[in-house]
């Protein structure tokens, strides 16, 4: 669905690269999580997917088509979604449903679709009471779900999410992430750009990005269990693995795992084992 | 200096309508103190701490600044030298040309000039881990998200406030920068600071505060050192407030028959805790199986 | 709670209904026709068709006497003056270098009350479209303009697009301020020079904040397929109804008459 070949991009001549030889393939109807600290390169990567950036060498294919295409500019954007970290600064109109709108219109869609969709978006992001709304009115955590809905309204196969977490707080989070994985399990393509880990461990895969270069790939497990690894790449260890960790030392091993759930379940199995 | 709250409401009056943001809010910061505030979005903490560098005064109550009203012209004013406000995304405030200048706006309107203007901007810096001879002269608009947070810190600080209030300090931050605030935040009430911080972050809350006030809809729900707080994991839960991650893992393994205290917010604790209930149950350590 | 801007007054009435574009036009007609009006009669008739106005938009009458007050004010006073300055018709009475005659009085009446029916007719538009209304109405009557390569398109959706920001920028602008004020700075202190100065931490970053809006906004809208402004549909399709050209056809058989009465 999506592939980075050796794709390699600076944002100006003289800078360091903020890419560097890319190979990354993601199939259809992934979940995908690229997580790595602030300047690693994850949202470039990410703006490299609906073709915001061209890479400077190589090539991204997405859907078959290649993003340096400029007849392909307007399929690509209809069929990657991007959802970006700002919430005030993705909103065009000053009623919700008229910013639903700004997409099929774009789009050149008859009246009838266009209403067809708004209603179906706002439904799929739980906003439909809010259509008529002034989205100035709305919490950071709403305003964002209406921007899902903004892009949801064009029918994408790919979602992309650019950190769409950062600015909100815990609960606008858990909304976010709950219809990420709704529209993933309906078979959306999501590849979700953040720093929260709880976000990341509801991944298929996990990618972490470091100085321009994928630095570790692999399942949520695979990835957050090695220890040492993320911490050199200034990333946070998951409670769960931490606490394994420390109970490690003091002698008692529990399996593995990032969920806390399940450590909690495998601490009383422990407890029961006597 | 001490901040006292006094049944306080404040009640916001616009044409088309009328809210009442504080609702009764009796309690005080004392000196020293790392004073924590959670709540709901829009449960009030932004009008709150507004009441204590008198942006906004009481609309029944009193807030008394070490036994004087707020509401005096005068210890406003005083108040707001020596109380030091980092609101939200507080890079929003960054406008000179150069860091030294931003920094220097604060220390500059309450007086000092020349050779102490200088120090205090330096010091500021240094307090933030930003280094003057990089930074000084650098716009502060070509600066990263975390840096600017740190300018803007250093903004605030630098007219050397008794009291700091951070409303949520590492809001938008990636965990590498979060940390780096929190650490400054840290040494600032080690320096001496009463720190009022408002924070969605219940693991920060647990670990920095001396004592947690958590306001609902207005209201005070409850106030007390972390611990007390934290063991109303089901109320706070009803009002869209979490625990810290460790403190549910152990009310969820305490209604498994565990018996864990229930003041624990640190992994180390919790593991020690954890290993000696295990121990006491008869669950051997791994080094003592294969007998004494 | 947000403030509304200009003066909107979202309630539903005939007015308020007809279609934007009929209503520039509208208002077009009136104003030439109360400057082409050179009689009380045929005045009026144009202050019969703002008072039916007024009342047929369910705009309570204080609301709109409210609106049209400060520029009432503003030049209803320099008129009064005048009617002292100019001399015709029989003298009424003087006092010391002011003379009032005959004629003064009738001039400076009868320009007061045509600014009353200007203002009203301006007013009672903005008070029954609402701003996206008139983004809408602009768009589609500066169409025309874009073959001659007036990106009118593009000017629409500026002003669509700055009219959502100004809560935002409101609300920011709100915020900078407390934190200024926080950090000891005083906006009513001082002489001008002063104060000019006090303006800057105000104004630079609310303008930084206006140009990453700007910026995110750009990204945004390009990946949302925004190209140029002409191959795009409309959600909100203006249409006009049949009520829409009654009243514009009564309003301009009105007007004709005016401009002969």
């Amino acid at each position: 669905m999506i592939e980075f070949r050796h794709v390699s991009y600076a944002y100006e001549d003289d800078a360091p690269q903020a890419l560097h030889d890319i190979d990354l393939t993601i199939a259809e109807g992934e979940f995908v999580a690229i997580i790595g600290h602030n300047g690693s390169g994850k949202s470039t990567l990410a703006q490299h997917i609906n073709a915001l950036y061209r890479p400077d060498s190589g090539q991204v294919i997405v859907d078959g088509m290649d993003t340096a295409d400029p007849e392909s500019l307007f399929a690509i954007r209809s069929t990657v979604g991007m959802v970006f970290q700002n919430p005030d600064s993705q909103m065009v109109a000053s009623v919700v449903e008229d910013d639903v709108a700004f997409g099929p219109e774009n789009l050149m869609l008859p009246h009838d679709e266009i209403a067809e969709r708004i209603d179906e978006a706002l439904g799929t992001v739980a906003m439909q009471r809010y259509r008529k709304a002034d989205p100035t009115t709305l919490s950071g955590g709403q305003k964002q779900r209406v921007a899902i809905a903004s892009i949801l309204a064009m029918r994408p196969k790919i979602l992309v999410l650019d950190e769409p977490g950062s600015m909100l707080d815990p609960r606008g989070r858990r909304g976010i992430r709950r219809i990420a994985r709704e529209l993933n399990d309906e078979g959306m393509t999501v590849v979700l750009i953040t720093h929260f880990l709880e976000e990341a461990a509801a991944a298929d895969r996990v990618i972490v990005m470091d100085d321009g270069t994928i630095a570790l790939s692999g399942t949520p497990e695979e990835v957050f269990s090695q220890r040492r690894r993320l911490r050199e790449l200034h990333m946070d260890v998951p409670y769960a693995i931490q606490i394994a960790d420390a109970l490690a030392a003091r002698g008692y091993d529990v399996p593995e795992t990032i969920d806390l759930g399940k450590l909690e379940g495998e601490l009383c199995a422990l407890r029961s084992s006597r | 200096m001490r901040i006292a709250f006094e049944q306080v409401t404040h009640t916001y009056v616009a044409p088309s309508f009328t809210e009442v943001a504080l609702k009764d809010l009796t309690f005080a910061v004392e000196q020293g103190e790392f004073f924590s505030i959670i709540g709901h979005t829009g449960s009030g903490k932004s009008t709150l701490i507004q009441h204590i560098n008198g942006l906004l005064t009481p609309t029944s109550g009193r807030v008394l600044v070490d036994g004087e009203d707020i509401t005096d012209k005068r210890v406003r004013a005083r108040t707001r030298r020596r109380v030091g406000m980092v609101f939200q995304y507080p890079e929003k405030q960054l406008f000179a040309k150069t860091v030294a200048e931003d920094v220097a706006f604060a220390p500059r309107n309450a007086g000092l000039t020349g050779p102490e203007l200088d120090a205090a901007v330096r010091l500021a810096l240094i307090q933030v881990d930003l280094d003057y001879d990089e930074f000084a002269d650098a716009s502060p608009f070509e600066l990263s998200g975390g840096q600017q947070r740190r300018v803007a810190l250093a903004g605030v600080i630098a007219s050397a406030p008794e009291l700091l209030v951070l409303d949520e300090p590492t809001a938008g931050l990636d965990p590498i920068s979060r940390d780096e605030v929190m650490d400054i935040v840290v040494r600032l009430h080690d320096e001496g600071k009463t720190i009022v911080m408002v924070s969605h972050s219940m693991d920060d809350v647990a670990r920095f505060s001396d004592r947690v006030l958590a306001l609902n809809a207005g209201e005070m729900l409850f106030l007390g050192t972390p611990g007390e707080v934290f063991s109303h994991a089901t109320e706070l839960r009803v009002v869209n407030l979490g625990v810290p991650h460790v403190t549910q893992l152990v009310n969820e393994l305490n209604a498994h028959g565990f018996a864990l205290p229930a003041t624990l917010y640190d992994v180390e604790a919790f593991a020690d805790a954890v290993a000696d209930e295990l121990e006491r149950l008869g669950v051997p350590r791994r080094d003592t199986q294969a007998g004494a | 709670m947000k403030a509304a801007l200009g003066r909107y007054y979202n309630v539903q009435s005939p007015v308020h209904a007809l279609d934007p574009r009929v209503k520039i036009h509208l208002l077009i007609i009136l104003i030439v026709g109360a400057f082409l009006a050179h009689s009380f009669m045929g005045l009026a008739l144009l202050v019969i068709v703002a008072l039916v106005a007024v009342r047929v938009s369910h705009v309570p009458v204080s609301f709109v006497l409210r609106a049209i007050a400060p520029f009432v004010i503003m030049f209803v006073i320099p008129l009064a003056f005048n009617m002292f300055f100019q001399s015709s018709g029989e003298v009424l009475f003087s006092w010391g270098a002011l003379t009032l005659t005959s004629g003064g009085l009738y001039n400076a009446t009868f320009a007061t009350v045509r600014l009353v029916v200007l203002f009203l007719f301006a007013t009672l538009f903005t008070l029954s479209t609402s701003p996206i209304e008139i983004c809408d109405a602009t768009d589609y009557l500066l169409a025309p303009f874009s073959r001659f390569g007036f990106p009118s398109h593009e000017v629409a959706m500026m002003m669509s697009i700055a009219l959502r920001f100004i809560p935002t920028l409101q609300e920011e602008f709100g915020d900078i301020r407390k934190a200024q004020l926080s950090r000891g700075a005083t906006f009513d202190e001082g002489g001008p020079i002063r104060r000019l100065k006090g303006v800057f931490p105000l104004i630079v970053p609310l303008f930084a904040s206006s140009i990453r809006h700007a910026e995110g906004l750009a990204y945004a809208m390009e990946s949302r397929c925004y190209a140029r402004g002409e191959h795009r549909t409309h959600y909100h399709e203006l249409r006009t109804r049949p009520a829409d050209w009654i009243v514009l056809a009564c309003v301009l058989v009105v007007d004709v008459a005016v401009c002969f009465i």
